[in-house]
């Protein structure tokens, strides 16, 4: 599986009254292509956070200060390459001219270092013009990828939507109330590929049918308050996948839903995951859904990933005390009536007030004597765990 | 329910009173469209030396400015034989002073009665309420454009730009409109042009607060947000998304607004700043009848009764557009 987003020590802080304010700190995680991440934490240890800052929508107070975004998708020109190498083995008469061209797209290639081979070439004829100039200006970093954190605003707008996009946890009021919902996804067409408004129509009915939407014709016509919460995030998928994005960021996407209908929706998602070859960042504080989809996942604790590891990994062998006391406080089915939930002592340091080193220190079970003098550093322990704890 | 202009005509048609002003404001609005035809004393159709014409059409707006039936220009209709003709219902133009039928008390000839040149009342009540109209949509149709732009830029891109523009709006607040005008038309020229210009750019600061309050408070719903994942450009966000959705109360703001426009407008006329002479408006129609108060009662009711019942209907309008907006207000 090739790595699809790198992302580095991310760092997002609030320009408060009593100075900067760290809010995410230190997150660090891999999405890989055709998998399902699961970013899991409590409320406030900027999951959220880090999603938006990856499309580069956190607003003012709030600011990006640090870390890298390094994103490796599909350029056009890789694109290119791989439609006339398909075209190369079957025509020899115009042999020539292709290799010419070839070479030409190689060098292009060689500017902007991609690891990612992808065969699919998955995008359509979708007007990639904008996108390869957003990408050909930025720097290309050392270890290959697009920085997305160092993109400007003309050059990433472009790839939100295209590249990256993203749902959310509460799907009546993502949707404009004023639209049916046929025109807000037919929307996204128009302005990303130009179509007129009956191509887009029919591309939006198209892809309400591939989320399953039952009558989706019909559905296209009424307004966002018209349809039920399972219909309403259905549509929201829809939108986020009319450019057929690398990523899809899903911001608690079955919170706001009954158990049933969730169970419906991760199961469309995990179904999109192997037909589309994207990849989810699955955000959420339900372990439960986590380990029903995710491949890997990464916990996060004020504002740092605190353990990372292959979801049946962290379930079986938490490490990290946090984890640990996350997992031992889930009920259980066949428990004793009367015995009471687990819980972890203490409280999460409120933004401003995280204490020096270790920030779960205050509430660990397992302190050592160095824990509150520095942050410790990323261990890895094999088999893709990893984790910031200085018992291992 | 979704807000589409259809539905919410729907909803004040189910009400009584915005019912009655959405009838009354028609029939106003049908009047002044129609009023050169409805009340002129060129024939709708002659014949004249054995050919027929339809002498109207060098009238009415815009085939006025054709110069139709040139051979028609000099004619004087009241001398031909009526057999011949077929005149407008109300077969006086609002110019057509006739001095043996000085100062009439309503009567089947002249309905509302004739001032102290002749003229018919009606007919100038007419074609006054062509001005009092154009006064009301043009004024309006200027500040709310103004007041929509400049509310949705402070509102959306907040900060520098929200700062200055909010405090533009603090100082044309101040600005006593009425007293504007006066100044204006006192040192320009009288014109009804410049009252609409004077009237649209002073109005618009309710208009930019409203909608710089609806975009404050819509522009971080989730809604928003999901736009902008999609990468949608700011010029769309804008008008697309958030202008569409703060629609609602502008629209009762403007129908107000209309209302004291044309109040203003009547204002002005009467004071005889107003549209200059022999331009009939209600305005000016109530000032010239304040010398013959005594002897002509009409001439003071019947245009007093025109612009009261035009600011009525409208704010009625407005009244039942406010009930059905918002819902914290309606009725069960």
């Amino acid at each position: 599986m090739s790595l699809i987003l790198r992302v580095q020590d991310l760092k997002i802080e609030f320009n408060l009254e009593q100075g900067k304010v760290a809010a995410v700190d230190g997150v660090s995680f891999d999405l890989h292509q055709g998998q399902i991440l699961g970013l899991v934490g409590e409320s406030g240890c900027g999951k959220s956070l880090s999603a938006l800052a990856l499309l580069k929508l956190i607003d003012p107070p709030g600011e990006i200060t640090g870390g890298k975004a390094l994103y490796y998708g599909t350029c056009p020109q890789e694109k290119n390459q791989n439609q006339s190498q398909e075209s190369k083995t079957q025509a020899s008469p115009s042999e020539n001219k292709v290799e010419e061209k070839n070479q030409e797209e190689e060098t292009q290639e060689e500017e902007i270092k991609t690891e990612n081979q992808k065969t699919s070439s998955k995008k359509g004829s979708e007007d990639t013009t904008d996108l390869t100039a957003a990408l050909r200006q930025s720097q290309v970093q050392p270890e290959g990828g697009v920085d997305l954190l160092k993109l400007n605003e003309e050059e990433i707008r472009p790839l939100r939507g295209s590249r990256l996009s993203m749902i959310f946890q509460e799907p009546m009021s993502a949707l404009n109330p004023v639209y049916r919902v046929g025109d807000q996804i037919a929307e996204v067409f128009q302005v990303h590929q130009k179509l007129n408004k009956k191509e887009a129509w029919q591309k939006a009915v198209y892809l309400l049918e591939k989320v399953k939407l039952p009558e989706a014709k019909r559905r296209a016509q009424q307004y966002p308050h018209e349809l039920s919460g399972g219909m309403r995030q259905r549509v929201m998928i829809a939108m986020a996948l009319s450019l057929e994005p690398d990523i899809l960021i899903a911001d608690e996407p079955t919170t706001a839903l009954d158990v049933t209908i969730q169970a419906q929706i991760l199961k469309l998602l995990q179904d999109l995951v192997q037909d589309m070859h994207m990849s989810i960042l699955l955000i959420t504080h339900d372990l439960g859904v986590v380990r029903q989809v995710a491949d890997q996942v990464a916990v996060l604790y004020a504002g740092d990933v605190i353990e990372t590891a292959p979801t049946q990994r962290l379930f079986n062998r938490p490490k990290h005390p946090y984890t640990k006391g996350l997992l031992k406080s889930l009920p259980e089915l066949f428990s004793p009536i009367q015995s009471k939930l687990n819980t972890i002592p203490g409280q999460v340091p409120s933004l401003g007030n995280w204490p020096t080193g270790c920030r779960f220190a205050t509430r660990c079970p397992d302190k050592l004597a160095g824990c509150q003098k520095q942050l410790p550093a990323l261990k890895y322990l094999g088999q893709g765990q990893s984790l910031k704890c200085l018992n291992y | 329910m979704k807000l589409s202009f259809r539905n919410i005509l729907k909803s004040l048609w189910q009400r009584k009173l915005p019912r009655l002003s959405l009838i009354l404001l028609g029939l106003l609005g049908l009047m002044a469209i129609n009023a050169s035809w409805l009340a002129s004393s060129t024939p709708l159709y002659a014949v004249y030396q054995d050919k027929t014409y339809f002498p109207i059409l060098r009238e009415i707006w815009p085939l006025n400015h054709l110069d139709l039936y040139p051979e028609l220009q000099s004619i004087e209709w009241n001398n031909l034989d009526k057999k011949s003709l077929i005149l407008p219902l109300i077969p006086y133009s609002p110019d057509d002073y006739d001095l043996d039928a000085i100062l009439e008390a309503p009567s089947l000839k002249h309905p509302l009665g004739t001032d102290d040149q002749g003229r018919d009342l009606l007919s100038r009540i007419i074609h006054g309420s062509k001005i009092s109209l154009s006064v009301g949509f043009i004024a309006v149709g200027i500040y709310v454009s103004i007041g929509l732009l400049l509310g949705a830029l402070a509102g959306y891109f907040g900060g520098k730009t929200d700062f200055l523009l909010s405090r533009l709006i603090e100082i044309v607040i101040c600005f006593p409109t009425f007293f504007l005008i006066l100044t204006l038309v006192g040192v320009l020229e009288r014109s009804l042009f410049y009252i609409m210009l004077a009237i649209g750019l002073t109005g618009w600061t309710g208009i930019a607060r409203l909608v710089r309050g609806e975009f404050l408070k819509l522009k971080n719903q989730d809604f928003m947000t999901a736009a902008r994942t999609l990468g949608l450009s700011d010029t769309r966000l804008i008008f697309y998304h958030l202008l569409p959705n703060s629609l609602a109360p502008v629209l009762v703001s403007a129908t107000f607004g209309m209302a004291s426009a044309i109040l203003i407008e009547s204002s002005l006329s009467f004071l005889g700043f107003g549209v200059p002479p022999p331009t009939p408006s209600w305005g000016q129609l109530l000032s010239s009848a304040r010398g013959f108060m005594d002897m002509a009662w009409w001439l003071a009711l019947f245009p007093g009764l025109a612009i009261f019942l035009s600011i009525t209907t409208l704010n009625l309008l407005g009244e039942g557009l406010r009930d059905v907006l918002d819902p914290k207000l309606k009725r069960v």
